[in-house]
């Protein structure tokens, strides 16, 4: 297990290693020239080619890769050029509102999502399975800015209940989460509910209901506990995309969480901006795989790891 | 049971989401940009309480040193905070602000202002001349701030006394007052070499607020200066300004009772607005025009050019596709010293233009699809590019709308590697030359396009420094390019604010730049 984690680690770093040069060249491929966009339209031209010598946009390409992959080694990752502050401090300060927004979620999504699927596979044709189906779709269905705009309609300007968007205290977390909750609910419902019902359709769940095993316990501490791999695995996935910060999510709430910042990086080409957050999410997507996957062999004790 | 078990657990999460939501008070929360932390005196959490004023952004400010960039959302932000030596007003004329009066030598390379007096810094100390020479030696010497290359033509600038600035400049420099209208004074601390490299982290100026706090993503949360110049301002105890870029969020702001002033609303998202405001359009010094690539056939041929002025209806964009907007076919737009009215806002004229293209192609055009080339950075840009698609097709040429993103459109012009490409430029200090210079005479935006006479006009204007001598230049030069048409130009903007029914003073500015210190609520 050590030896399998140990390896994984060193993986996950090459991983990292590999995004930050390709994220690295693809802006520089990108047309776009941030020295121009940090002056005025109407800057002339000696203007523009100085920014660019300041901000060593003027040298090759493979010599700013060297020099960035140089700084970056010992923890220095320059300076935002839209906002000129370091740009660990840019991004950092980011995170909160994101972990906050995804852990919500994410936290919502599985005490809402997993009973509503064992309900929907366990007591078929009553009223929970249809609901389960219903919401699977419509939450998937649903465009996710749309459903954000009907939230701020109805609790913001109908009602006067949370603010309309912005950060700051827990009002500023309701709207967004619910909004990220429709999409991953839905994708959690479909998966709960369609795996059960594979479990429950097995030999042994016949046997141990044969044997006079409490329907309870069939139920949950058989059939549930074989759903939970898949689910672990999607939820993991999950808690990964919504660490990215959802882009179009905070930009309907304005929330200014990672998702947003490198959203308006990307506007401003704001290269170390885009680069840091990229790689700062990419390593907690690797973490988080890691985990998921030891949680495997807690889960279920038949998974081992050579 | 173990079932009802599972459905609780689920009802109380959706519970718990929505007792949340009952918990919050059922008044307009105060703003969201604004955090606790902001301000823990204030009693501006009290929503009762009227005296914060939030204004939702179009663009998110880049920091809070006022010469680091010369961006129209730091300008209009940090207005709030610093103050110009002057300001241009709604009819394009000098107001005096931390300056009094002015006046220039015989040779017109001396210019003297007078300072205000009794004026204070928000933290006490006096605002004297060496505030106004530290500011300048700064912009000056500092050559990575984007405000430096507006001042290229000053070689010094001397505080003989506490009242005194005098600026020297080695040749007449038209545009320098208009410049100094940008240039917001800081305390002299600014003189420090370090923030010729750093930004500059004061919070205090001689203007109507103080920073309390600036958290990116939620803008800049600022108090009332206690030690305002101007008495009984400003009108409200905290100025909010909070990024909203999407306009259905900013919407959604202002009817929540959130924000109290949106703008850049297009006439639709205004229709959409429903509860109580007062809506102030404003036509501003912004222009938006198409940049033909003169080099490239058939753009090479001024009779195409010229049939492509004519064939553009304005009309129909300006009102039927942007809703809102003057139609305009020349620069400086109305408003602007040299605005020539002796060409139609709207010349429109098909069967001239078909003319025209028949002279240039007796067989009818049979050459490449031209790229008409934009980002979706103005308004309604890519309804925009299709009408003039369709408009252009009439007389007969190929045309195909190519949509970028901003920073990829800023390349394609300043590399010359485009067709059509349409663009907008605000004259933000309120003075045609930057643009005239800079599009046309040093050919930033490579039309490839070459008029002596015209162009010594307009560098003759930009030497002078009485303004009707300027406006005659200015005319000189427009007459003698409008027939070759190098840049087409399509309609001028009106900027669109609307502001909640109870809030006052509020006014817009065609350069954008407005006067926090007049806003607030009732009288």
């Amino acid at each position: 297990m050590r030896r399998f984690l140990l390896r994984r680690l060193v993986e996950g770093i090459v991983v990292l290693v590999g995004i930050s040069v390709v994220v690295f060249v693809i802006m520089r491929l990108a047309p776009g020239d941030p020295a121009r966009l940090m002056l005025p339209d109407t800057a002339p031209e000696e203007a523009v080619r100085a920014m660019r010598q300041q901000m060593g946009l003027d040298r090759p390409v493979y010599e700013q890769l060297a020099l960035f992959v140089a700084r970056a080694a010992t923890g220095d990752f320059g300076k935002s050029y839209y906002f000129n502050q370091p740009v660990a401090r840019v991004v950092i300060e980011a995170v909160p509102a994101t972990m906050a927004l995804a852990f919500t979620s994410i936290v919502l999504t599985v005490l809402m999502a997993v009973p509503l699927g064992v309900l929907a596979a366990t007591r078929r044709r009553t009223l929970w399975e249809p609901l389960a189906l219903f919401l699977g779709v419509v939450g998937q269905a649903v465009p996710v800015f749309w459903l954000g705009l009907l939230l701020i309609l109805f609790f913001s300007v109908r009602l006067h209940w949370l603010p309309s968007g912005g950060g700051g205290d827990w009002r500023h977390l309701v709207m967004p989460s619910m909004t990220l909750v429709g999409y991953s609910a839905s994708l959690v419902v479909r998966l709960t509910r369609s795996q059960m019902l594979e479990e429950l359709g097995h030999d042994y769940i016949r046997t141990a209901r044969a044997k006079g095993v409490s329907d309870r316990a069939v139920n949950y501490r058989h059939a549930l506990r074989n759903t939970l791999i898949p689910l672990v695995t999607v939820i993991g996935l999950q808690i990964g995309a919504l660490m990215g910060g959802t882009v179009v999510t905070e930009s309907v709430f304005n929330y200014p969480g990672v998702g947003m910042l490198i959203y308006t990086a990307i506007g401003t080409r704001d290269y170390p901006v885009i680069q840091y957050a990229v790689l700062l999410i990419s390593a907690m997507f690797v973490l988080l795989n890691i985990l998921v996957d030891a949680l495997y062999s807690w889960i279920d004790p038949r998974v081992h790891y050579q | 049971m173990n079932r009802r078990m599972i459905l609780a657990v689920g009802l109380m999460t959706a519970l718990t989401v929505l007792s949340g939501c009952g918990g919050a008070p059922k008044t307009p929360v105060p703003s969201g940009g604004t955090s606790n932390t902001a301000a823990p005196s204030s009693p501006a959490q009290a929503p009762a309480k009227k005296d914060t004023v939030v204004y939702g952004s179009t663009a998110e400010v880049s920091g809070i040193d006022p010469h680091w960039r010369f961006s129209l959302q730091d300008l209009i932000t940090l207005r709030a905070v610093y103050e110009p030596l002057l300001n241009v007003n709604k009819q394009g004329k000098f107001e005096g602000v931390l300056a009094e009066s002015w006046s220039v030598s015989a040779d017109q390379k001396t210019w003297t202002f007078k300072l205000r007096q009794g004026v204070k810094f928000a933290d006490g100390k006096p605002f004297t001349g060496k505030a106004v020479k530290a500011t300048l030696d700064r912009v000056l010497n500092g050559k990575k701030l984007g405000f430096n290359f507006l001042f290229g033509k000053v070689t010094a600038v001397e505080a003989p006394d506490d009242s005194t600035v005098i600026i020297k400049t080695k040749e007449v420099d038209g545009p320098l007052l208009y410049n100094l209208s940008t240039l917001y004074i800081t305390p002299e601390d600014i003189a420090d070499p370090k923030y010729l490299e750093n930004p500059y982290e004061g919070k205090v100026g001689t203007g109507p607020f103080t920073i309390v706090e600036f958290k990116k993503g939620s803008g800049v949360t600022m108090q009332k200066n206690p030690h305002y110049w101007r008495s009984g301002l400003p009108k409200t105890e905290k100025l909010v300004i909070r990024p909203i870029p999407d306009e259905p969020a900013k919407i959604a702001a202002f009817r929540s009772g959130d924000v109290q002033i949106v703008d850049g609303l297009s006439p639709d998202g205004l229709k959409t607005l429903q509860s109580d405001y007062t809506v102030l359009p404003e036509p501003v010094w912004q222009t938006e025009f198409l940049h033909l690539n003169t080099t490239r056939p058939p753009l090479n041929n001024p009779k195409v050019r010229q049939a492509i002025n004519l064939a553009i209806n304005r009309d129909m964009i300006a009102k039927d596709v942007i809703g809102i907007g003057a139609p305009n076919a020349v620069y400086p737009p109305k408003g602007l010293v040299g605005y020539n009215d002796k060409f139609a806002p709207n010349p429109y004229d098909l069967t001239k233009a078909k003319v025209l293209m028949k002279e240039a192609f007796p067989n009818g055009y049979n050459g490449p699809t031209l790229k008409l080339m934009s980002s979706p950075t103005y308004v309604k840009t890519e309804e925009v590019l299709q009408v003039i698609t369709e408009q252009l097709k009439e007389i007969g040429l190929k045309v195909e709308p190519q949509l970028v993103d901003a920073a990829a459109r800023a390349d394609m012009t300043s590399s010359g590697n485009f067709d059509m490409a349409y663009l907008g430029s605000i004259a933000v200090t309120g003075d045609p030359a930057r643009y005239l210079l800079e599009r046309l005479v040093t050919d930033a935006y490579k039309t490839g396009y070459r008029n002596q006479a015209a162009f010594d006009a307009i560098v003759g204007a930009a030497k002078e420094i009485d303004p009707a001598k300027q406006d005659a230049l200015y005319k000189k030069a427009q007459d003698l390019m409008w027939e070759e048409a190098p840049i087409v130009y399509v309609y001028q903007d009106v900027w669109i604010t609307a502001v909640a029914k109870n809030l006052t003073g509020y006014v817009p500015m065609p350069h954008r730049l407005v006067d926090w210190a007049t806003v607030g609520y009732g009288g």
